[in-house]
């Protein structure tokens, strides 16, 4: 991870205070977007294993991975320069990270049961 | 200027040697007025004054919809009646009521003299009144708009509103919308760079940080609509179909587009009223903020979960219902940060000794008011039971109730709380106190009935009702209540005026507040203050009234005067160090002379002028080039003293100074219009009827290609003309070759807008890809301005080896460009491979 | 279901809800005729009642901070966030979303393993027209719509000209009927019986007289209703 993306954290810690809410922003609009996809070339009537349609296995597959992301990012956070210092910023910032993958399981829970494209 | 008189006759010396610098001139000179204290006060006069044109709209319809069969106003009358209430009191009153306030307030909360861009200000305030003005005054005309403030099409679209209404809407809430997208850049770079020295991000005042949640959300939530906007026009003025279902647009695209605005707009307009209240329920608890970690992740998880359940506006178009779960979700969870903020004030009430004054008690309405409202938005988040009450009265009450309850009474809250800072006088209450009760009952009267009219099934926007419905009485109680509530506001006025005119004098910090702007002289003077502090605790925790006077005594950082420049300090945006000093240009007519080329641009487009349009287009261009006139310098300054000791460099000759963040942030904003666009061709891709079109574009590849490497070239030659700059003080050929890189690309696209694109108003795929290649057209030629401006600032002698600010703000141009146009032309060379896929079925299962 | 509808409504009025009271009315939400609607409506009432308790509780301990200072002070203010801000909102919106989105999936127009009967709800500025495509020969009727009550219907709905909305409040949810799009509604009046129905999107100046009536019959009356319909209409 040492990448321009590390680079520009560690100069302006403050986006660590968007980073979760990033990811759920992120999730948000690539869920809608290939549900929409998905109702357009009809995913849903496929049947896939265990009686599942492609759509379901997609989406809960994104949402999966989303909260295995934000996971990710926690741990990672827990490492910065910012997390040291402890401070409003360092708290509120982890706090929102937790925040976010609460909300990333909220929203997105529904992935596993309601009806996909009706 | 001062009512506490400073003993000092140093302080005194140098309020006058500041004065002469800071202060606007009288007479006609007011109009070349920059100041934040002014601006501001101008703001929230002009948005008091569109609030009461759209309270008396507000009678107009109580007084139409009190009785059954109403012949009052007719319905098209009541239309241009309800539309212009919800366009004046969203547009014209809560946005700009707000800016004004933060215009006001943030400099002197943060310890700085001004605002970051000063002349941007006065261009906002004026598009402002301008777009303002040209709403109201075709109201005057019959001529308002008249298709809900919404502006659905396609009743919205040429074909069902033929005549100019739409296009005052579409064209006057734009021109308004410059001030809200300049105030956005403004208050965010104001906030991350101009504090006084110390002021770490932890540190801030808690107002500051829903401002700066603000206004990023406004940098991502207004250029949706902007961009709705501008394509409705585009369909109504020259025909381009984007969101005409016979020709494969969908009036879906513009419901998107319009509440991915709509809905962060009520937390934008909500935020900054819960800063106020943070700010001053402290205060008469007597104690300090509690929880302001936990509300400063409140502020800031409402700022992106508000972005995330516009769909609940739009429960009953027929999306899949597990789309509409996200949404209806998420409109849930945003009560959760909503929930921490209130039982945060109620831990700091429960903490402190609360004492009773106007405020408070604007402010208990205000948690009656805003919780009801709250509760009745959980229960609209709730899918099924917004099938039923979307689009009846119940929804006008919930909107009133949170609009109101979360804008208006905090709002008059902090009117009574700071008029003593803005008149330097300290209220007389004899008409507060009825006049509150009045607005508070006469509110509950008028709106809580709406919630029973509704759930009895009355739709909105209807101009009549039948009589037998089970609608009458309750709907002559509301009008009865409408008009208890605007005699408080009247009486609120006229307790205002008396304020101000026979209000008495009082000393620094009448509220014993621990904020810094109270530690200015009231009323402040220009340059709010005349030595800039050091902050060394959350600045919530202050002694303004010791600090005042030291301040006033020149005894902080910049307690002089230098070669008549306006100075203030810029900081460390995580840190608060101290970082550079900041000089802000003068009083001028230029924010005016734009202001009025663009209303002539924006009045040409309105009267279908097209071609005369383009000489104010013209003139708004060279007069911002003009702006750019009184910037720089020829020389190098290096480090100046700032007193205490320590030595600043000047803005000029710093990596990233604001005009720099400016730069990063509007592009912030250009991006968001620019993604929306290009996310909204994808979806009418797969979710608009009547695809696939007849016909696709056939750029081929040479050309293309061609563009985004030219593209591509104008930021490698603007870095090295950069590199080139810093180690010799001089390149002029790269930028003349970014310019010309510029030009190249600009031609192209323009070529392959007029020959690769069949008629695109035969299609709304033609007619995106066409404004997708118009765009980067536009963005490159843009960039042939940044790039010759680039080479004349160095041939003109602005740019040195320490002086390469101009440069690099052309840069920022020029990387966004490329990017840019990477992405329409991959686009556009992408969509006929995409149409190609056959969709099963062209429309939604 | 009707049985605890009215149960709920009876706590519910009992419960002190007098200004509520009468909610009877041609186009009252409250005055369910069908199972959507009643379904709604005890939803509402649940919400409701949680409302009053939520608001009593946070007015409660506004006014008692206010008029009792030294109240909550033993409370530290982590947790009067933690318990009030966090916990509380938390497990009462779960429960209430889980709760709504479960109505929801049973209310939306999914698959049925019979097909119910179909009708079309088509709108323009400023009138409803309806036609029964499963009935052959059965003319359209405009601002009439007939139903078979006691079984499910799906009302196909489309636009003409703007955006319009399909709204029977004692039968249903609204639905909007936007043009280029199909959307459908299922609805069930349990009794035969006339429910009024409006357009609830506005659609310009005829918008408050696009009102319509859905007339459901017995279902063996139904089939000769829309053929007699026809009838009526070639007059």
């Amino acid at each position: 991870m040492k990448s321009p993306a590390t680079e520009t954290v560690r100069r302006f810690p403050i986006l660590w205070l968007v980073a979760g809410f990033g990811l759920w922003s992120l999730t948000f609009l690539t869920l809608y977007m290939v549900l929409t996809l998905g109702c357009a070339f009809s995913w849903h009537m496929t049947d896939h294993a265990f009686g599942l349609s492609l759509q379901r296995i997609v989406l809960v597959t994104l949402a999966l991975l989303a909260c295995i992301a934000n996971i990710g990012m926690i741990r990672l956070y827990r490492r910065s320069e910012l997390h040291e210092r402890r401070d409003t910023i360092g708290v509120a910032a982890d706090r929102l990270n937790i925040v976010a993958l609460f909300c990333i399981i909220f929203t997105f829970g529904p992935v596993v049961a309601l009806s996909p494209c009706h | 200027m001062t009512t506490t008189p400073e003993p000092d006759s140093d302080a005194i010396r140098l309020h006058h040697a500041l004065a002469t610098i800071w202060d606007t001139k009288p007479g006609l000179g007011r109009l070349a007025a920059v100041n934040h204290t002014v601006l501001g006060r101008r703001f929230m006069i002009a948005a008091f004054t569109f609030f009461a044109i759209g309270g008396v709209l507000s009678m107009l319809i109580r007084i139409q919809l009190a009785t059954a069969e109403s012949a009052f106003l007719g319905p098209d009358i009541y239309n241009q009646v309800f539309t212009m209430h919800g366009t004046v009191m969203m547009f014209l009153f809560a946005i700009p009521m707000f800016e004004g306030f933060a215009i006001y307030l943030l400099p002197k909360l943060l310890g700085a003299r001004d605002l970051a861009f000063p002349r941007l200000t006065a261009f906002g305030f004026y598009c402002y009144i301008f777009g303002g003005s040209i709403l109201i005054i075709a109201l005057l005309f019959g001529a308002a708009p008249d298709s809900g403030w919404f502006m659905y099409t396609p009743l919205s679209s040429s074909t069902y509103t033929p005549g100019i209404n739409a296009d005052v809407w579409l064209l006057g809430i734009t021109f308004v919308e410059i001030s809200a997208m300049s105030a956005a850049v403004e208050i965010t770079v104001s906030i991350l760079k101009l504090r006084a020295p110390g002021m770490s991000l932890t540190r801030m005042p808690i107002f500051a940080w829903y401002l700066l949640v603000v206004a990023l959300m406004m940098l991502v939530g207004f250029p949706p609509m902007i961009l709705a906007s501008v394509l409705l026009e585009l369909e109504r003025a020259f025909d381009l179909p984007f969101f005409d279902p016979l020709r494969g647009g969908d009036s879906l695209l513009w419901q998107h587009l319009f509440w991915l605005f709509g809905h962060p707009e009520v937390y934008i307009i909500f935020l900054p009223a819960a800063g106020a209240i943070s700010t001053m329920l402290p205060v008469f608890a007597q104690t300090r903020l509690v929880g302001y970690g936990a509300i400063v992740v409140a502020a800031i998880a409402v700022g992106f979960l508000s972005f995330g359940l516009w769909v609940h506006h739009m429960f009953t178009v027929g999306i899949p219902h597990l789309a509409l779960a996200f949404f209806s979700a998420a409109s849930a969870l945003v009560a959760i940060p909503t929930a921490v903020q209130i039982f945060a004030w109620l831990a700091t009430l429960s903490q402190g000794r609360p004492r009773f004054d106007v405020p408070m008690l604007y402010m208990i309405g205000f948690f009656v008011v805003f919780v009801m409202g709250g509760l009745t938005g959980v229960m609209l988040a709730m899918v099924p039971f917004d099938w039923q009450a979307h689009d009846t009265h119940f929804v006008v009450a919930h909107l009133h109730y949170v609009l109101v309850g979360g804008f208006v009474f905090p709002m008059l809250a902090a009117a009574y709380y700071w008029l003593p800072h803005i008149t330097g006088k300290f209220p007389v209450h004899h008409l507060s106190v009825p006049a509150f009760w009045l607005i508070f009952v006469g509110f509950h009267i008028t709106f809580f009935m709406m919630h029973l009219t509704g759930l009895r099934g009355m739709p909105r926007r209807v101009h009549s009702y039948p009589d037998g419905v089970g609608w009458e009485w309750l709907n002559f109680l509301s009008s009865v209540g409408g008009f208890i509530m605007t005699i408080g506001f009247a009486l609120v006025v006229v307790d205002i005026i008396l304020q101000v005119r026979f209000g008495k004098a009082h000393g620094r910090d009448p509220w014993k507040a621990g904020t810094l702007e109270w530690a200015t002289a009231t009323p402040p003077p220009s340059y709010a203050f005349a030595s800039l502090p050091q902050i060394d605790r959350r600045a919530d925790g202050l002694e303004p009234a010791k600090i005042g006077p030291e301040l006033a005594a020149g005894k902080g950082y910049l307690g002089f005067t230098r070669n008549g420049w306006m100075e203030t300090l810029a900081v460390d945006m995580t840190t608060g160090k101290p970082d550079h000093i900041v000089l802000l240009p003068n009083s001028t007519f230029l924010p005016l002379y734009t202001a009025i080329a663009t209303g002539a641009f924006v009045l040409c487009l309105l009267f279908k002028l097209y071609w005369i349009s383009l000489v104010p287009l013209a003139g708004v261009l060279v007069l911002l080039l003009a702006w750019t006139v009184p910037c720089g310098f020829r020389e190098d300054h290096g480090p100046l003293p700032i007193g205490n000791g320590l030595d600043l460099p000047i803005h000029y000759e710093v990596d990233r100074p604001p005009s720099w963040w400016a730069m990063v942030f509007a592009l912030v904003g250009n991006g968001t219009l620019y993604t929306s666009l290009l996310f909204g061709v994808l979806f009418l891709w797969l979710v608009a009827p009547g695809w696939p079109p007849p016909a696709v574009a056939e750029p081929g590849l040479v050309l293309p290609l061609a563009a985004v490497l030219l593209a591509a070239a104008a930021p490698l030659l603007a870095r090295s003309g950069i590199a080139a700059a810093q180690r010799s003080g001089s390149a002029f050929m790269p930028h003349v070759l970014a310019a010309a890189a510029q030009l190249g690309a600009c031609l192209i696209l323009v070529w392959l807008m007029a020959t690769a694109i069949p008629d695109p108003t035969t299609h709304a795929y033609l007619a995106a890809s066409f404004v997708v290649l118009g765009y980067c057209a536009l963005h490159t030629g843009l960039g042939v301005i940044f790039a010759g401006f680039g080479a004349w600032r160095q041939h003109a002698g602005y740019v040195s080896a320490r002086r390469t600010l101009d440069l690099r703000i052309g840069k920022l141009w020029h990387d966004y460009t490329a990017l840019s146009v990477l992405a329409g032309v991959g686009l556009v060379l992408l969509l006929p491979l995409l149409i190609g896929f056959n969709i099963p079925s062209g429309e939604q299962p | 279901m009707p049985a605890r509808n009215s149960w709920i409504k009876a706590t519910f009025l009992t419960a002190g809800g007098a200004a509520l009271a009468g909610c009877a009315g041609p186009l009252s939400t409250l005055d369910p005729a069908g199972p959507s609607a009643g379904a709604i409506a005890n939803l509402f009432y649940v919400m409701f009642a949680g409302s009053v308790i939520l608001f009593v509780l946070t007015i409660g301990l506004l006014l008692a901070t206010l008029l009792k200072p030294g109240f909550g002070k033993s409370l530290s203010p982590r947790r009067w966030i933690v318990w009030g801000g966090l916990a509380m909102p938390v497990v009462v919106l779960t429960a209430l979303v889980i709760f709504a989105l479960a109505m929801g999936e049973r209310l939306i127009a999914s698959p049925l393993a019979s097909a119910p009967e179909r009708v079309e709800a088509r709108a323009s500025q400023w009138v409803w027209t309806f036609s029964y495509p499963d009935r052959e020969g059965a003319a359209d009727t405009i601002s009439v719509l007939h139903i078979p009550a006691g079984e499910p219907v799906d009302i196909v709905i489309t636009a003409e000209d703007v955006i319009h909305s399909f709204w029977v409040p004692r039968l249903g949810g609204k639905l909007d009927a936007i043009p280029g799009h199909e959307n459908v509604l299922r609805l069930l009046a349990d009794q035969p019986g006339t429910y009024g129905g409006v357009c609830a999107e506005f659609c310009g100046v005829g918008h408050a007289n696009m009102d319509f009536v859905v007339q459901a019959h017995e279902p063996e009356d139904y089939a000769a209703t829309v053929s007699g319909a026809a009838t009526e209409a070639s007059q």
